[in-house]
């Protein structure tokens, strides 16, 4: 398969993701310490936008990469009301000061957002975490694909990676992301991770990477 | 003619280059012709058999013992014991691929300047050493009589690890390559990687070669289809994520498991440093089973991987620099484990790459014998957090509660919790009481080793630039296409690997001496220590900085264009803080020396500066420290006014600020300032 023509006639929008703190928690129970991702997953923000923009029907494609940002550590005792009681204090690691690239898969529903929306991202959104104000900078043909390192977490599935411009995984690197099923549970289904060697849009590569 | 039997030990080529180790000159079979220049020098013994019948009644040589198989074939007499062995088809292009100095577009160089340049090169059997600067001594066997034991040791059949026991000093200072200048390698190190190459060859296709042929360039490059050789620089990490300090044990397992691997492929891996290496093989499926073995370990491979045919190799060839090329190539990812494309909840915990299909303790306290069947069975049947020490028997209660107390419950996969299982806790550090230091050591070999003209930076690596300094201050006339030609051979870095690992070995054990039980040995490269005050991080670096500059003094005179190979990275936290934490950090530590003190910041410097470093911190005095700590902590600018404060003659108070910004970052004099402070 010629995968490059499938993006002929593809655009996505382009979105500048702005947020003071942001916690990408990392699926680790590491105890006391809540590390945090410093990449975007697809199912993450794929996620929160359809929260932002619920539509039974319309699937949204869309990925996202971190233009700079700065790891901060917050100390957290979460409360136990019904013993009156903090638990033992946990390490919660974030991201503050984050501006990042945000780019949606262009259809006929993603057109009609808004040019500014806010965004519910990650984790701790209880506590003040995870606001995302987006703003639209435009509309972007996919440039023609090259090699390099993929900046994100996605999905292991030839749909979404058609739909985001990976056109050849060359070496991936493999990893597990959720996915929800109805009802409330889920099941983790196998992605390509950051570094994993790829021909695809260079919106999806680490730019230093590019060869 | 005899003819290799089917029932004859396996050659080794290791042996091919034994005779290097005799000073055939002083033994008196090296004589001077004529004109007055010496002989060659006929390390292959050939001065001491008949070379009509391979009869030796003077030395005894018994070619009927297999490490002549690989001495008596005289690739340029054209003379060969064994002259139906393919043994020669596998040694030659081996020591070819070992080689390096004075062949390839170097030894057109040399074909080129002809006498000019030999003249220029003082014949000098001892090693130089490029890091330590040291020449050694020739130790060759200078006697009739050592000669006759070494005859003798060779026709016993020795293995060669025996042959390395008992000649190890004459081999290790013996320089593979005698021309001075040249003679920067091991005649060890060059006879293991060429036994190692030769076996790995061994297996590799050799349809149209001629067992009676004496194998030259051309020939093998005429073979169809061509041997193929496949090099493969790999670097490992491994899933498992540990956070818990009890958990640490890990490193050792894993390297364990490497180490294992390591010996089952042990042909193929030539050299490993830590969890890199570099390794060869004959075919796809070869490499491939060395992947699956890696991983199925537990081991995330990432790697640079050649994929050519033996000609493509040999000196001839325009990729002269053998299988250093591999240094050239991108790093990718490799995996040749079908992952499933789904997993049912729960994950693993540890690796999050499979399900999680037993609880860590429970399932291991179930296994373990000498419980009561009443605990047993609650340990079968029961969640752990809603056991219930109350309900267990008395006998069995104390022993549940301290698991308990110790561990909350973990969902692991098989391997991860084999892995658990196999892996002792780490005990040290639950007794310490204030702050850790982890101490990381790495060796980049693409810093060690790589081509300048390949690197993206066009820098030297490390021992391209020490060899070029070598030439240059011996006095050689060298033509600049020849230093430009220059490159890194293989052996040398296997020399670099083996030093590395005893500089290790020796920090470990000083460091050991200094903090006694306030000690932790993770692995080869990883160790924590328990300090007691925050300024004794000072310490620690200098007895590091000491055993560097015992070991590897002329890394320390690299130019800042030149970048260290070895990186130490330190970090520094309260005991409690996660490991997770610091092993990002420390997993790939930057250059040279770095320092993470957790809550305070990151000081990064040259070990080279480390002395000049030291000074200033010793002389400034502690209120100066303190002043210039508290006033950085607010601002940037108000610590740069503290750093740079002068008395009533104008004389600046901090000896620090003569090292801002040249040596030290203002942030790295800072976060050093603080921890002097204690």
């Amino acid at each position: 398969m010629d995968k490059t023509t499938t993006l002929n006639g593809k655009a996505f929008l382009h979105y500048k993701l702005e947020s003071d703190l942001l916690c990408l928690g990392e699926r680790i129970r590491g105890s006391i310490f809540r590390p945090c991702l410093d990449v975007f997953t697809y199912t993450g923000l794929v996620g929160a936008l359809k929260a932002r923009f619920p539509h039974p029907y319309r699937p949204i494609h869309a990925v996202g990469r971190f233009v700079s940002k700065k790891r901060q550590m917050l100390t957290f005792s979460p409360r136990d009301r019904a013993c009156e009681t903090s638990v033992v204090p946990l390490q919660i690691e974030y991201l503050s000061d984050v501006e990042a690239e945000l780019y949606v898969e262009l259809n006929d529903f993603t057109s009609t957002w808004p040019e500014q929306f806010i965004l519910r991202l990650g984790a701790m959104k209880s506590k003040g975490f995870g606001e995302c104000r987006v703003t639209k900078i435009g509309e972007v043909k996919p440039p023609e694909p090259t090699c390099g390192r993929l900046a994100v977490r996605l999905p292991d599935d030839q749909k979404v990676l058609e739909a985001v411009g990976v056109s050849e995984v060359k070496a991936p690197r493999y990893g597990y992301l959720f996915e929800p099923d109805h009802g409330g549970t889920g099941h983790y289904v196998r992605a390509l991770f950051e570094d994993s060697y790829v021909k695809a849009c260079p919106i999806l590569l680490k730019g230093d990477e590019e060869e | 003619m005899e003819e290799m039997s089917g029932e004859q030990p396996q050659p080794d080529a290791s042996f091919h280059d034994i005779g290097k180790i005799v000073n055939w000159e002083a033994v008196g079979l090296r004589k001077k012709k004529p004109v007055g220049k010496l002989e060659k020098d006929p390390h292959e013994f050939e001065k001491c058999i008949s070379h009509d019948d391979w009869s030796s009644s003077e030395w005894h040589i018994d070619p009927s013992a297999t490490p002549w198989q690989s001495i008596l074939t005289w690739h340029k007499l054209w003379k060969d014991r064994w002259s139906g062995s393919m043994h020669r088809w596998h040694a030659k292009p081996a020591d070819w691929l070992a080689s390096g100095y004075g062949r390839g577009e170097q030894s057109e160089d040399v074909k080129e300047y002809g006498e000019q340049i030999r003249k220029s090169l003082p014949y000098k059997p001892g090693r130089y050493c490029l890091w330590t600067g040291i020449q050694s001594e020739d130790k060759r066997l200078s006697t009739e009589r050592e000669l006759r034991e070494l005859i003798a040791h060779l026709n016993s059949s020795p293995s060669w690890e025996e042959t390395e026991e008992r000649y190890h000093d004459e081999l290790a200072t013996r320089a593979e390559e005698a021309a001075g200048g040249f003679n920067v390698t091991s005649v060890l190190a060059h006879c293991r990687i060429v036994g190692k190459l030769a076996r790995v060859l061994a297996k590799a296709e050799w349809k149209g070669a001629a067992p009676e042929a004496n194998p030259k360039k051309k020939s093998i490059t005429a073979l169809n289809p061509q041997p193929k050789l496949l090099a493969f620089h790999f670097r490992l990490s491994f899933l498992q994520r540990p956070f818990r300090a009890r958990d640490l044990g890990i490193f050792q397992n894993m390297q364990s498991r490497l180490q294992a691997i390591a010996e089952k492929f042990s042909d193929n891996v030539l050299t490993i440093a830590g969890f890199e290496g570099v390794a060869v093989f004959e075919s796809y499926e070869s490499k491939g089973s060395f992947i699956k073995a890696l991983e199925n370990e537990g081991f995330v491979v990432c790697g640079q991987s050649v994929n050519r045919c033996l000609n493509e190799y040999l000196p001839s060839e325009a990729a002269s620099r053998s299988i250093m090329v591999v240094l050239d190539e991108p790093w990718y990812p490799v995996s040749l484990i079908e992952w499933p494309e789904r997993i049912e909840l729960p994950i693993c915990e540890s690796c999050q790459m499979a399900q999680a299909t037993k609880h860590w303790p429970k399932d291991h306290l179930a296994e373990m014998d000498g419980w009561s069947n009443v605990t047993l069975g609650i340990l079968k049947s029961q969640a752990w957090r809603d056991i219930d020490v109350s309900q267990v028997p008395e006998a069995d209660r104390e022993e549940l509660a301290s698991w308990l107390e110790e561990y909350g419950e973990e969902d692991l996969c098989e391997n991860c919790y084999r892995l658990r299982k196999e892996t002792p806790p780490v005990k040290l550090l639950r007794d310490w009481d204030k702050d850790v230091l982890y101490i990381r050591f790495a060796l980049d070999i693409e810093r060690l080793a790589g081509h300048s003209h390949r690197r993206t930076s066009k820098r030297d690596s490390c021992l391209e630039y020490l060899h070029k300094q070598y030439l240059r201050e011996s006095g050689n006339w060298i033509p600049q296409s020849m230093l430009d030609n220059l490159f890194v051979t293989f052996p040398i870095v296997a020399d670099f690997v083996n030093d590395y690992k005893a500089f290790l070995h020796a920090v470990q054990r000083e460091l050991e001496n200094q903090f006694a039980d306030r000690t932790a040995i993770l692995s080869e490269e990883l160790c924590c220590l328990g300090l007691e005050n925050r300024n004794e991080l000072f310490d620690v670096i200098e007895t590091v900085s000491g055993a560097f500059s015992k070991a590897f003094p002329k890394l320390l005179e690299l130019p800042t264009e030149v970048d260290n190979p070895i990186s130490i990275a330190l970090s520094l936290s309260k005991k409690k803080h996660p490991f997770f934490d610091h092993w990002r950090f420390l997993e790939q530590p930057p250059h040279d020396v770095a320092v993470l003190v957790v809550g305070s910041g990151e000081a990064r410097f040259r070990l080279a500066d480390y002395e000049k470093i030291k000074k200033a911190l010793e002389v400034a005095k502690p209120s100066q420290l303190h002043k210039l700590a508290a006033a950085a902590e607010i601002s940037e600018s108000l610590g740069k006014l503290v750093l740079y404060e002068q008395d009533n003659r104008g004389i600046v108070l901090s000896e620090f600020s003569k090292l801002v910004p040249d040596v030290l970052e203002f942030e790295s004099a800072r976060v050093l300032a603080n921890q002097m402070e204690g």
